[in-house]
């Protein structure tokens, strides 16, 4: 047995690589630079936390979501490898100083990218050593991805901070012009490529098109009474979500629950485990929920409204059959649905017309005493969303007319006025094209599957199971049984408590 | 339940507070007008007893009152009608309402949950072998303070979790039945997983707002009788220790602390403790340095504070005299110690980011 094998039996219990694994880390392990594009939930952790394992020095991983960093070491403590930490804005100060001292006793280290702007945690990881740098999720780096942060876009200055150490940068859902940005943004040209096929090939397609939400709702109650297997219905609005949990509860005898970001913390945290630990039947949830789940068997994905754009559809629909088995997507669309993408646009630019007026109260700021108010007072002082807010910040950050808070130079400039209405508008076509290519795939006559992935890779596999409707795959054909249940401790306070605590009843 | 509560301070607020004083009381704002209003109008017990509710839930409460011929109500005031004053009677509200202890309780309620969920989950599982399972919390606080209780107790886990047991069970004894039932169904461990409020409401048929209600009274019912009688609840009080001001700070400054609590003024405290301003005000920066959830939004206004970091972060000191000339005089030295001492605690650079969803 080779060596690469021993080690991943030895410290992650498994017998094999999985496609594209192998090749990422014999060239991270050999040095050089990589851009490792796989698909969801195939196993990109793996990339670097085994080499991770090999190496000498550190290797540090920047990850957007603070959830996911956390339900990984958790993960990785519970497989007893120890020396992994993460370091974020939600630890608390003393032990954040704690693990910035101790850097050295960690061989995997998670960090969120605004951590990264902290120098005490650049200096302790420069005296570290670090070995691996590995930006997950790395289409955050690029305006043209889903989901454009701009905290992102300093790590190249980071990496050479850091003595250039190899660099991986991980992705599940980049097209090609995404994946040039990335090598742009990281300044590294030369970066080696690993673009893996992203179609998901035990994945069947369905679209159905309906006259209104109602007709969704009866489509949604057919099909649920018929297959009995782990469910997400996406929405785009908290209030459908909610709704819709509501009405399907008295309409199927299922195990229901919603999820959004507006709920409590604690609540979310409740409703995620409820469906890990087969509770829960069927989640109504908005894009907040899923990032991170690694529920293997979600057999299907329906979405009641339709995502702003084909990256974000694929990510979610790649929550389903992660452990191999056939599944299948669900889209139901009704005349007006584009209304709502349309309106999420127009909420997260600036109005153009309202440039001027925004610079002038910068500038007045200026005048005053050189500093930003908080966000918060400047949202509600210009009645502007936080997107709207931090796309206008970003920019005037770009043009060296603020550094953070302060407020560097003049900023009722008109070369800027113009240069910042022309980047709303381009940023509008651009998000306004992503949407026409979402639309424009619902009406898709021909094979779904080839034109869903034509644009992020050349060829399409031939799937393992039914492709989709324009081929052979009929959605009212399916029932699916493959309920897991938890049963609950019902009865009494008397009876609930015992069986938590594992004692028997005194009755 | 929110009913009744709403009914009772529109009742004793007499028309002189508009309908957002109730808002204020129920949601635990802290500002001198809101808690001389608990004292004044005899509702501290309900002072934040729902921290998360929503304006339009309130106002939710308020129509469906309307509509029942209890109330009747303008754009900001809202008076009791001889329905309503019936009501109240008739079902000898008062007592039904008992239990609450808002004004001492509210600040230790919310951590004092999280630590509950969070040591039942994680020694019910360890304590059945189960090694993994995701925090229930995750708030890193709460996750460090049960590690603590964890280290010290993992070689009595057994019987710590015995311990645990009984006192619950005395405790939600104590409780009615339906309310120690929707306590116990938020517990998470041993493989199951609680329920959300939203769940509860539910299953039970009541408000959203009623549980909160509801959970909330447990707390203040368990509190109570621990602090009653500590040598009783061991494990209880484990949970209790460090919490509420009174662990933390000087005795001088603990009652300065009690006083800013019930909103007086600097002024005022001045006049009642017979001290200097200076050693007021020193406490109220020594309660600031060791209490997190201290707000000081009455002495410095958000806006301020804002100015008061930025500076000290772009000057990189804590040099009183540097802030102030930088910030042109504007804030008093009393303003800047307070802003620095409350901000140690919130020191995250970064504004988080939100998502539409
Ligand atoms: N070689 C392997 N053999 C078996 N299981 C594996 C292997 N590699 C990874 N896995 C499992 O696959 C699952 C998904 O892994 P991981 O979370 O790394 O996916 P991902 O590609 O990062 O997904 P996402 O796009 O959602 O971030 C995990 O449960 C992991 O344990
Ligand atoms: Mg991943
Ligand atoms: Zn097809």
């Amino acid at each position: 047995m080779d060596r690469l094998i021993e080690e991943l039996k030895n410290n992650f219990g498994y017998d094999h690589f999985r496609d594209g694994q192998r090749t990422i880390i014999e060239d991270v392990m050999n040095g050089r630079d990589t851009l490792g594009i796989l698909p969801t939930g195939t196993g990109k952790s793996l990339c670097y936390q085994l080499p991770a394992h090999l190496l000498k020095g550190v290797t540090v991983v920047v990850s957007p979501l603070i959830s996911l960093m956390v339900d990984q070491v958790k993960q990785l403590k519970a497989q007893g490898i120890k020396a992994v930490t993460a370091i974020n804005s939600f630890m608390d100060r003393n032990e954040r100083i704690r693990v910035t001292k101790n850097l050295d006793r960690y061989k995997l280290i998670y960090v969120s990218p605004e951590m990264l702007q902290n120098d005490d945690i650049v200096d302790g990881l420069k005296r570290t050593g670090v070995d691996l740098f590995v930006i997950d999720e790395a289409h955050c780096i690029s305006q043209w991805g889903h989901e454009f942060r701009t905290d992102y876009l300093k790590l190249h200055l980071v990496i050479e901070e850091l003595g250039d150490p190899t660099v991986l940068a991980l992705s599940a859902t980049a097209t090609p012009e995404v994946q040039d940005d990335i090598l742009e943004k990281l300044n590294k040209p030369d970066m080696n490529k690993r673009i893996h096929p992203m179609d998901k090939t035990n994945i069947s397609f369905a679209v159905k098109h309906v006259t209104t939400p109602e007709s969704k709702l009866i489509e949604i109650t057919q099909l649920l009474e018929r297959t009995h297997v782990p469910t997400m219905i996406y929405f785009s609005s908290r209030q459908w979500a909610e709704r819709v949990a509501t009405e399907l509860q008295t309409k199927l005898n299922k195990r229901i629950a919603f999820y959004h970001g507006g709920m409590e913390q604690t609540d979310r945290m409740l409703v995620q485990q409820q469906f890990m630990n087969d509770q829960l039947d069927i989640i109504c949830c908005t894009s907040a929920f899923g990032m991170g789940v690694d529920k293997k068997n979600i057999r299907l994905i329906i979405h009641f409204h339709f995502p702003p754009q084909l990256e974000s559809f694929i990510q979610e629909i790649g929550r389903a059959g992660r452990d191999g088995a056939a599944s299948a997507s669900l889209l139901l669309y009704a005349p007006k649905d584009h209304y709502l993408p349309q309106m999420l646009i127009e909420s997260e630019l600036p109005d153009v017309n309202r440039l001027p007026g925004i610079l002038n109260y910068v500038e007045r700021k200026r005048g005053q005493n050189g500093v930003l108010p908080l966000d918060e007072v400047i949202i509600g002082d210009l009645e502007l969303s936080e997107s709207q807010w931090n796309f206008i910040h970003f920019q005037m950050e770009q043009a060296g007319m603020v550094d953070n808070r302060h407020i560097m130079k003049p900023t009722e400039d008109p070369d800027f006025l113009q240069k910042l209405t022309m980047l709303v508008q381009e940023r509008w076509t651009y998000k306004q094209n992503k949407l026409n290519e979402m639309v424009h795939w619902i009406h898709e006559t021909g094979c779904r599957r080839v034109s869903l992935y034509q644009s992020f890779q050349d060829n399409t596999r031939l799937p393992e199971v039914p492709c989709c409707d324009a081929c052979e795959f009929d959605i009212d054909e399916i029932e699916w049984q493959e309920v897991n249940r938890t049963e609950i401790a019902g009865g009494t306070w008397e009876e609930r408590l015992a069986s938590i605590f594992g004692r028997g009843v005194a009755r | 339940m929110l009913q009744e509560i709403v009914l009772i301070c529109i009742k004793h607020m007499k028309e002189e507070r508009t309908v957002s004083g109730i808002y204020h009381l129920l949601t635990g704002k802290r500002s001198s007008q809101t808690m001389q209003d608990a004292k004044a109008y005899q509702l501290s017990s309900f002072f934040g007893v729902h921290k998360s509710l929503e304006r339009h839930e309130l106002t939710e409460v308020l129509q469906s009152l309307e509509e029942k011929e209890m109330i009747v109500t303008d754009e900001l005031y809202a008076r009791l009608t001889k329905k309503g004053a019936l009501y109240l009677k008739q079902r000898d509200i008062q007592n039904q309402l008992s239990g609450f202890r808002g004004l001492d309780y509210h600040q230790v309620t919310p951590v004092l949950t999280k630590r509950l969920l969070l040591l039942i989950q994680t020694v019910t599982n360890l304590n059945g072998k189960k090694n993994s399972f995701v925090p229930i919390i995750d708030d890193a606080g709460v996750q460090a303070w049960v590690r603590g209780v964890y280290s010290s107790k993992r070689h009595q886990l057994e019987s710590f979790v015995a311990t645990l047991y009984e006192e619950l069970n005395t405790v939600l004894e104590a409780c009615s039945k339906r309310e120690a039932y929707l306590f116990v169904c938020r517990l998470t461990g041993n493989g199951q997983v609680g329920s959300t409020y939203d769940q509860l409401a539910d299953e039970c048929h009541i408000k959203k707002w009623d549980v909160h209600l509801h959970l909330e009274r447990v707390m203040h019912q368990m509190i109570h009788i621990v602090k009653a009688d500590p040598s009783s609840f061991s494990a209880l009080s484990l949970c209790l220790e460090g919490l509420g001001s009174s662990s933390l700070i000087t005795e001088s400054a603990k009652r300065t602390y009690y006083y800013v609590e019930r909103g007086w003024t600097i002024e005022e405290i001045v006049q009642k403790r017979r001290l200097k301003e200076s050693t007021i005000q020193d406490h109220i920066v020594e309660a600031a340095l060791v209490l997190p959830d201290f707000r000081i939004e009455s002495f410095v206004s958000l806006e301020g504070q804002s100015l008061i970091v930025t500076m000290a972060r772009s000057l990189q000191t804590k040099r009183l005299k540097e802030i102030y000339l930088g910030l042109k005089e504007e804030f008093s030295y009393f303003q800047i110690r307070l802003t620095l001492a409350h901000h140690q605690h919130h020191s995250r650079e970064e504004s988080l980011h939100g998502s539409v969803n």
